[in-house]
């Protein structure tokens, strides 16, 4: 055996003569040149286009409404995927990766419960999962859409790969979604700019967030256009400014056609006149890929949206009492200590009816457990800009 | 399936009534067939198995790259020949549980979330390959296999039990894992197309009951340019479509594999 082993180790080098070797290198380059087709640019599916139809949704049971009376509820939510309070490693409080679908569905539960108590008309929702292997696989847009009174939905994804090979990640796709009880038209993906200070492998399978924009048919008024968007959290390069100027300049051609609008979502800063801008004590992670809390160097980036739209919780409010509106904390077992979530319109909230949803005393209902983000809502007039 | 096993039935009943007995044949680079390599014989494939002709019987093989974060081993068996056909039986064990382990972590090449708990996993393969020699350069494959994995010990609570792998070609190759067997039934054509260059094609179907998942066609074709006896050249591509835990989907991915005899 040891001496065929010899002899066809002298052969095998016979065989690798640097000109055969050349000739066969070339043909391999060739020959992968030939196969590139068949692979692909994007083989784990990671890239949109700068605009693109979002995908839309409608529940399998819908539910009769009847015409709305001058005004319709609209609500905000980053939903945390579904993974309610579990600690995910990114949070720095614990390790979890991947949810069992019993998980999903209880978290699920409670966030059907939630809205389901409040009605919405419309409602925006950041970080809600369609495909994703963290969630098992749980369509949550259409979930969501059975188990409420919200007939139609929109979705842009802002995460998606085919296969995610860190942390056990696997295959993702989360993004954005709007709901509405009427139906739902004129839906598009909006790009926003990606980060410029992540190398090439991360880029590909990172974040790539959106606006999404829809228009919803509200009987009795005509189309509402409905605004979501999740900016950057964690970029030190501009990004989240880029995100929301893209943003404020969406309302603005939105606003521009005369058409009633309503806009908001995680934008992961907080308002003019906020008294705690770092020093969160929720905030462990030493991992600077995931340290998101130091407002100081934002501060104004919100000031035109507040001076051209009107907010679900003025300045005025937000500035006498900051404590009352906070909407997100990353510890379940602390208390919400900074606001980041937000409602804009071009028309008129009913004065006083912007509520953060932070607790039985706020709302009617604990909310903790839901998400690290609590509900926002507001009343809008159905009022032509 | 039941067409897969119906076929071999068929093939073994005309292997039975076949009245002339012929010698056990032995063949180079055709790992995917009945015969085994020759007496003495090694050979090794860049992505691929090394192979030894352990006699004109008995075919050993196994993955020495990757043997020490998975031990390997397989051997193929020829059972007998009568005229154009020729019956082997391939039997490979697998202990995968040390490159779960590896691949459970955090950071780039986690492939599994790093808190797994992989249990010890012995994974038996045991296939039937009976091939038909189709002329003097030519042949066909039928393939039929069942994959058992016992498993002993692993983590149970939320977080820590093993995931099954989403991907092409690893989900079904993985998919014994997590149930109680899968099979597999297939079909390769090999042969020469003309001078130094020959060719492969195969088709190969995946029954996984119990998983979310259910099935996977993988069909492949791969093109052969033999620089020598002991030396070749393969590409091609695989088609997998396939029903994973998020519905199905289809890939194509292309294949390069150089392989050397001696």
């Amino acid at each position: 055996m040891f001496d065929t082993l010899a002899q066809g180790l002298r052969r095998a080098r016979a065989h690798l003569k640097p000109r055969r070797l050349v000739k066969v290198l070339a043909g391999l380059v060739l020959i992968e040149l030939l196969a590139l087709p068949l692979f692909g640019c994007d083989p784990f599916n990671t890239g949109f286009e700068d605009a693109e139809e979002a995908v839309l949704y409608e529940s399998t049971r819908l539910t009769r409404v009847p015409e709305p009376i001058g005004q319709i509820v609209v609500m905000n939510w980053n939903a945390k995927f579904g993974g309610g309070r579990i600690d995910f490693w990114f949070d720095c409080y614990g390790d979890r990766v991947i949810m069992g679908r019993g998980e999903v569905i209880e978290n699920l539960e409670g966030l059907a419960k939630k809205i389901n108590q409040v009605k919405p008309d419309i409602l925006l929702v950041q970080e809600i999962d369609t495909n994703s292997k963290r969630a098992a696989y749980i369509d949550q847009v259409q979930w969501l859409l059975d188990h409420t009174e919200l007939n139609y939905g929109a979705y842009a994804s802002q995460w998606k790969a085919d296969f995610i090979p860190t942390d056990g990640i696997g295959r993702m796709d989360s993004g954005n979604a709007i709901f509405s009880r009427w139906p739902i038209s004129e839906g598009q993906r909006i790009a926003l700019p990606l980060s410029e200070e992540q190398d090439a492998l991360t880029r590909y399978f990172y974040l790539k967030r959106n606006i999404l924009s829809v228009a919803t048919e509200v009987p009795g008024f005509g189309p509402v256009q409905v605004i979501n968007v999740h900016t950057d959290a964690y970029g030190k390069d501009g990004t989240k400014r880029k995100h929301i100027d893209a943003f404020k300049a969406e309302l603005d051609r939105v606003a521009a056609t005369g058409r009633l609008l309503v806009a908001g979502g995680d934008l992961n800063t907080v308002p003019d006149g906020t008294t705690k801008l770092n020093g969160f004590d929720d905030s462990i992670c030493t991992d600077e890929d995931f340290v998101a809390d130091d407002y100081a160097p934002e501060a104004g980036w919100l000031t035109p949206l507040y001076n051209d739209y009107a907010s679900a919780i003025t300045l005025e409010d937000y500035q006498a009492d900051n404590e009352r509106y906070y909407s997100h904390t990353v510890n379940k077992d602390g208390y919400w200590n900074r606001m980041l979530d937000y409602l804009f319109t071009n028309g008129e909230f009913v004065k006083g009816s912007g509520m953060v949803h932070q607790d039985e005393s706020k709302g009617g209902m604990a909310t903790m457990p839901l998400s690290d983000h609590a509900p926002l809502t507001v009343i809008l007039k159905l009022e032509a800009p | 399936m039941k067409r897969s096993v119906l076929a071999a039935t068929l093939f073994a009943a005309l292997l039975a009534a076949s009245p002339a007995t012929a010698e056990l044949k032995t063949a180079s680079f055709r790992a995917d067939s009945a015969y085994p390599l020759p007496e003495g014989r090694f050979e090794l494939g860049l992505f691929g198995p090394l192979r030894y002709g352990l006699s004109e019987r008995v075919e050993l093989s196994a993955y020495p790259l990757y043997f020490f974060v998975i031990p390997n081993i397989s051997a193929k068996y020829a059972l007998m020949a009568s005229g154009p056909f020729q019956v082997a039986t391939r039997h490979s064990l697998v202990y995968p549980t040390l490159l779960l382990g590896l691949v459970s972590r955090e950071g780039t090449g986690g492939i599994l979330q790093p808190t797994t708990n992989a249990p010890h996993i012995l994974a038996l393969t045991n296939e039937a390959l009976i091939t038909r020699a189709l002329g003097a350069n030519h042949s066909t494959t039928l393939k039929l296999g069942i994959s058992v994995a016992p498993r002993f010990g692993g983590g149970d609570a939320p977080g820590t039990e093993l995931e099954t792998i989403d991907l092409p070609l690893i989900y079904a190759r993985t998919a014994a894992y997590h149930s109680f067997a899968t099979a597999r039934a297939g079909i390769a054509f090999a042969g020469k197309i003309a001078g130094p260059f020959a060719y492969t094609v195969d088709a190969d179907y995946f029954f996984m009951p119990e998983m979310d998942g259910s099935f996977a066609f993988e069909h492949a074709t791969m093109l052969s340019w033999h620089a020598s006896d002991d030396f070749l050249v393969q590409a091609g591509y695989t088609l997998v479509f396939g029903e994973y835990p998020f519905g199905t989907q289809l890939h194509v991915l292309p294949m390069i594999d150089l392989k050397w005899g001696f």
